[in-house]
């Protein structure tokens, strides 16, 4: 079964996407290349053809279609990364075909470097100690972009992704919002300059500690005993340079 | 030996390690939740210690205190160990598992990921 250009006309996003909507589907410049109808009759058996089947369903026979990126402005990312490829590409996929139906123009999957972690162990502990085993774990991951939507959508398409996701296969969304200066200056305002300071929870109760120890008898002796010996050699000083002034004095005279 | 026996049996009360262990990961587990529990004094101390700008006698009295706390209050004193055989020599740090408790696993297919390597 093929799809029609007139049933190709009628696709739409969503009507909840609030983002960026392209109305008419003809007009999209990728989905022509994309969509390599000749492949639908190899694909799938004479039974499937026979029946009416859901546009959304028979879509899946094809590579997942994009829309078009038009203002350049980066939304979020979504990276997808598991031990074995199979889950990610089929994982990117699954995102990418959300990412249509909410109207989020998006690029990807791009496959970011492989991460190859191994280890060394020996076979025995004696004789067999100089024979080594060679184990490895590669991590494949994928790179998805999310262009020109609002967070609300780009937040709704993970929610979505959370709901569905795979076992063993990790998915790590980042989400770009922009502030006006003027908020970002109303927000330092509100910070305490006194909390500034202090960088963290942690450091805040060292610092409380070591007050309470410096109040401590065996601590306060010390700084009590140095408070004094500072003010004793600055009385003497002080009488030091008194009498010096004195003489000079006296020898003017 | 019952479990009262063992949450006494450094003088102060410990929190018995969940699953199988031996006396060396209780040992460990001991020093762990002591450390964690004196680490804001110990920076305090520390941080006397090394304040140039406080006298000298308090910042010996510091480091006396210090070196007067018992070793298991150290973090240092600490030792990474296979979760499941307790063994302190040869312990991944990625799987916090011994070499030999590693390969029985990933050899079972237990470890996700985990293959013989080939190139």
């Amino acid at each position: 079964m093929r799809i029609s250009a007139s049933k190709l006309k009628n696709i739409k996003p969503a009507s909840v996407t609030g983002g960026y909507a392209p109305k008419v589907i003809a007009n999209h410049d990728l989905l022509a290349k994309d969509l390599d109808l000749s492949i639908a009759a190899d694909e799938k058996d004479a039974a499937l053809a026979s029946k009416p089947v859901p546009l959304a369903v028979e879509l899946t026979y094809y590579k997942p279609m994009k829309w078009p990126v038009h203002h350049n402005h980066l939304t979020g990312d979504i990276t997808v990364r598991s031990y074995g490829i199979y889950n990610v590409e089929l994982f990117s996929d699954f995102i990418l075909r959300v990412g249509y139906y909410l109207g989020i123009p998006m690029t990807g999957p791009t496959p970011l470097p492989l991460k190859i972690e191994s280890w060394t162990t020996i076979r025995g502990p004696f004789i067999h100690a100089k024979s080594k085993d060679n184990w490895e774990r590669k991590t494949r991951s994928r790179l998805i972009k999310c262009w020109d939507c609002t967070p609300e959508v780009f937040e709704l398409m993970m929610s979505v992704v959370e709901k569905y996701g795979i076992p063993n296969l990790g998915v790590k969304s980042q989400l770009y919002v922009d502030h006006s200066l003027e908020s970002i200056k109303k927000d330092l305002n509100m910070v305490d300059s006194v909390a500034l300071k202090t960088v963290s929870k942690e450091e805040d109760a060292v610092l409380a500690r070591v007050r309470e120890l410096l109040a401590d008898p065996a601590f306060k002796r010390h700084l009590d005993a140095d408070a004094e010996r500072v003010k004793t050699e600055a009385t003497q000083e002080h009488k030091r340079l008194e009498s010096e002034v004195d003489a000079e004095v006296t020898a003017q005279v | 030996m019952a479990i009262g026996n063992l949450a006494n049996r450094f003088g102060i009360p410990v929190l018995i390690p969940g699953g199988r262990f031996n006396a060396r990961m209780l040992r460990d587990h001991f020093k762990r939740q002591q450390s964690a529990e004196h680490e804001v004094t110990v920076n305090a101390l520390r941080y006397i210690s090394r304040n140039t700008t406080l006298p000298p006698r308090a910042r010996i009295e510091a480091q006396l205190q210090m070196a007067a706390m018992p070793n298991y209050t150290k973090i240092m004193s600490t030792k990474n160990r296979c979760t499941l055989s307790g063994r302190g020599r040869a312990v991944f740090r990625a799987f916090r598992l011994n070499r030999f408790t590693f390969r029985q696993l990933a050899r079972a297919g237990k470890l996700s990921g985990v293959i013989r390597a080939m190139w």
